[in-house]
């Protein structure tokens, strides 16, 4: 890890303890503001924003570093949206509210918008109905990502309704939007389009899912090394040692892919037949490595007070606001018949 | 990848495009003869060993080179490489740990498929378990004297040479005692026996030696030292080998997608199903070049290439099923390929290490769980 990443890892671990985590999940609430202008005060919010807009422009390879160590610690979800989607698309498009995104006077969240659920009105205004995004608190501004555009969408216009979703991922802000003919702030087209604004956030939200697994396959083979039954360690049983493989197998796989994502994203030689391989797999994966640790824990993987639910309900949250995984393997059959 | 690599690119397609002698007949004996034909026109262009010494007939270019050949291979009508074995794996461990005068015997013959290789590891009573060998080699003067048997020898009746595992000291189960001998096939007392595959091919075989007589010269990087050399050689044999595989089955998805736009298969189960087939495969290719990349800069973590077996295995099987589903029932009935490789495909999670091996190395040498 470099050094940036090894002090953010210590700082979070201080701003934000588990336990904080669970009982934030436990009434649905959100980040002290306070732990929060920590965090902004660190440049979190600037992470990849650049450096005119008063942001840190980390490298790809760098950002991903950073939002594995926000996975593990389960930093809230909407302020990875702050930094990788609203500020450096705002400052893609010379708005001066990127420095504000930046500088944590305005906040937010993002979604991501699947084909069918959007249209476009002649004048250049979205609809859009139904869509799951995160807010951090008193959000005003919501971006948007689709296969073909990105969309920054104010929150006070009369067309935004939000209604609060969080029956999956408590404390976490999530929400459903419909917008109804709004003119959205900013529109990127594509995929590379203000220096890889959408890719960039996706790559992030993946890695950030390398973060967790990473996480509790730690937490599992600890358990697993600790726990006695039938008078030896769980590890000396081949049934949970080949479990506790194939979860190591599947985290070195997302490693792979999200590596290979920042690559090709450097070259500039991402193609969306990648990109939609990954959003299928590596949330896949994830999802499974998570399973898998609760299978390994037994009833206590299943309480409330040891949380690996937090990283489950994290990596099912963003599986689902992707599409799901019938979904997006669908996307990359399109992608992938499209190219071939 | 480099310049000198994109510029290989270029080179290995032109001379492909002039050269390509299309699929290989499906009769067993014609396929090897034109596949053997074909690795040694690849040598004389000057493609074999690419990543080798040029000391030692090679090119001194990277694994990233490798990966080239591979991947332009792949698109061509014939993409195995019939002495893949000796290439990937012996040639290197040879270059590693043998003698110079060994490596001047053996190795063009490799390169250039005049000498095919095949491996002597497992044995009826040592599988998986590779410690459990029998095989017993007494040294006589300057030789080694070798009784015993071995199994499922890949094309040992087409070898020159085997890169035998037998065992000089110790007892079966024991990781010491065991040494690495280059012995002739052509050996008195060496009978081969083949065993017919479930697939219907004689590709593999039971290998006996009563008193067969090796020159001590033959042994590689020691008497007794065979454990670690048989555990470096497992360490060379993946990475290329995994992505070649892995470039394969891309061909093989690819026919998949045209035949089923073609008969009108395309619905929703058949887009996920070739999604997540092209997702695993990117994923496979991903994982393959950062073991490639780790190869090259020297921080391959010992067992981690379990990871690329365990996965190519699974992606494998995967293709060939979920081929079956989509294409439908007479796809099976029909002799056009898809039936062969959907039986073959349950020979990837057991051959050079079972996926329940793989498993084992990864959670004892990457998890520390033993």
């Amino acid at each position: 890890m470099s050094e940036l990443a090894v002090a953010f890892d210590q700082a979070l671990e201080e701003l934000l303890p588990f336990s904080e985590a669970l009982d934030r999940a436990g009434d649905n609430g959100s980040v002290p503001s306070g732990v929060r202008e920590e965090l902004l005060a660190m440049g979190w919010n600037g992470l990849v924003a650049p450096e005119e807009a008063g942001g840190l422009g980390l490298e790809t390879t760098e950002m991903i570093e950073m939002c594995a160590v926000a996975g593990r610690r389960l930093l809230p979800v909407a302020l990875l949206d702050e930094a990788l989607l609203l500020a450096p698309a705002l400052g893609a498009a010379g708005r001066s509210a990127a420095e504000a995104v930046v500088g944590g006077r305005a906040s937010g969240g993002a979604g991501y918008v699947a084909d069918a659920s959007a249209t476009w009105g002649s004048d250049g205004t979205l609809s859009v109905s139904g869509v799951g995004v995160r807010l951090s608190p008193q959000a005003q501004l919501v971006g948007l990502v689709h296969p073909q555009w990105t969309a920054v969408i104010p929150l006070g216009d009369p067309g935004v309704r939000l209604e609060q979703a969080d029956a999956l991922d408590r404390g976490q802000g999530v929400h459903l939007l419909t917008v109804t003919d709004v003119e959205p702030d900013v529109v990127l087209e594509g995929w590379m389009n203000g220096g890889g604004v959408a890719a960039g956030w996706l790559a992030g939200l993946l890695a950030d899912l390398v973060g967790g697994a990473d996480q509790v396959l730690s937490m599992s083979v600890s358990h697993a090394r600790e726990r006695q039954q039938f008078g030896r360690p769980l590890v000396r049983f081949q049934a949970v040692t080949h479990l506790l493989a194939e979860m190591k197998a599947r985290l070195e796989l997302m490693r792979s892919a999200v590596a290979r994502l920042a690559f090709l994203m450097t070259e500039d030689a991402l193609d969306p037949g990648f990109l939609a391989a990954a959003l299928w797999s590596v949330p896949a994966y994830a999802r499974q490595v998570c399973e898998s640790a609760i299978q390994v824990h037994g009833g206590i993987g299943f309480t409330w007070e040891y949380g690996l639910h937090l990283y489950y309900r994290r990596v099912l949250s963003v599986q689902s606001m992707l599409g799901g995984s019938l979904d997006t393997a669908a996307q990359a059959g399109r992608a992938y018949l499209k190219e071939d | 990848m480099g310049s000198a690599e994109r510029h290989l690119r270029t080179e290995i397609r032109s001379w492909i495009a002039a050269n390509d002698p299309g699929p290989p007949p499906s009769e067993y004996n014609e396929r090897i003869e034109a596949l053997t034909r074909w690795q040694a026109s690849l040598c004389e262009a000057g493609f074999m060993g690419l990543s080798w010494p040029v000391r030692y007939g090679g090119r001194g270019m990277s694994l990233a080179a490798e990966a080239v050949l591979a991947e332009e291979l792949a698109q061509s009508g014939a993409a195995e490489i019939i002495n893949r074995l000796a290439l990937y794996t012996w040639g290197p461990t040879l270059m590693d740990m043998g003698e110079p005068e060994q490596m001047r015997r053996f190795l063009p013959g490799m390169l250039d498929a005049s000498e095919l290789w095949c491996q002597g590891f497992s044995e009826p009573d040592a599988g998986s378990d590779l410690a459990g060998v029998r095989t017993r080699a007494l040294v006589d003067g300057d030789e080694l004297v070798i009784t015993g048997q071995k199994v499922w020898t890949s094309r040992a009746e087409l070898s020159t040479y085997n890169a035998l595992l037998v065992r000089t000291d110790g007892e079966p189960g024991q990781h010491r005692g065991l040494t690495l001998v280059m012995a002739p096939m052509k050996s008195d007392g060496i009978t081969i026996r083949p065993l017919p595959q479930m697939l219907g091919e004689p590709h593999f075989s039971e290998v006996f030696f009563d008193e067969v007589r090796v020159p001590l010269a033959n042994v590689l990087g020691g008497l007794n030292q065979g454990w670690r050399v048989s555990m470096k050689a497992m360490g060379y044999e993946r990475g290329i080998f995994v992505l070649e595989r892995s470039i394969r089955l891309r061909r093989r998805l690819a026919e998949l997608a045209d035949r089923a736009l073609e008969e009108d298969r395309v619905d929703r189960a058949a887009l996920a199903g070739i999604g997540r087939v092209h997702a695993s495969l990117e994923m496979l290719t991903a994982q393959a070049y950062r073991t490639l990349a780790q190869q090259q800069a020297g921080t391959l973590v010992p067992g981690s290439t379990s990871v690329d077996k365990l996965y190519l295995a699974e992606v494998y099987q995967d293709l060939f099923a979920t081929a079956a589903e989509i294409l439908g029932p007479e796809v099976t009935l029909r002799e056009d390929g898809w039936t062969h490789d959907l039986l073959e495909s349950r020979s990837v999670s057991i051959y050079s290490g079972t996926s329940e091996i793989q498993k084992n190395v990864i959670s004892g040498r990457l998890l520390g769980l033993r």
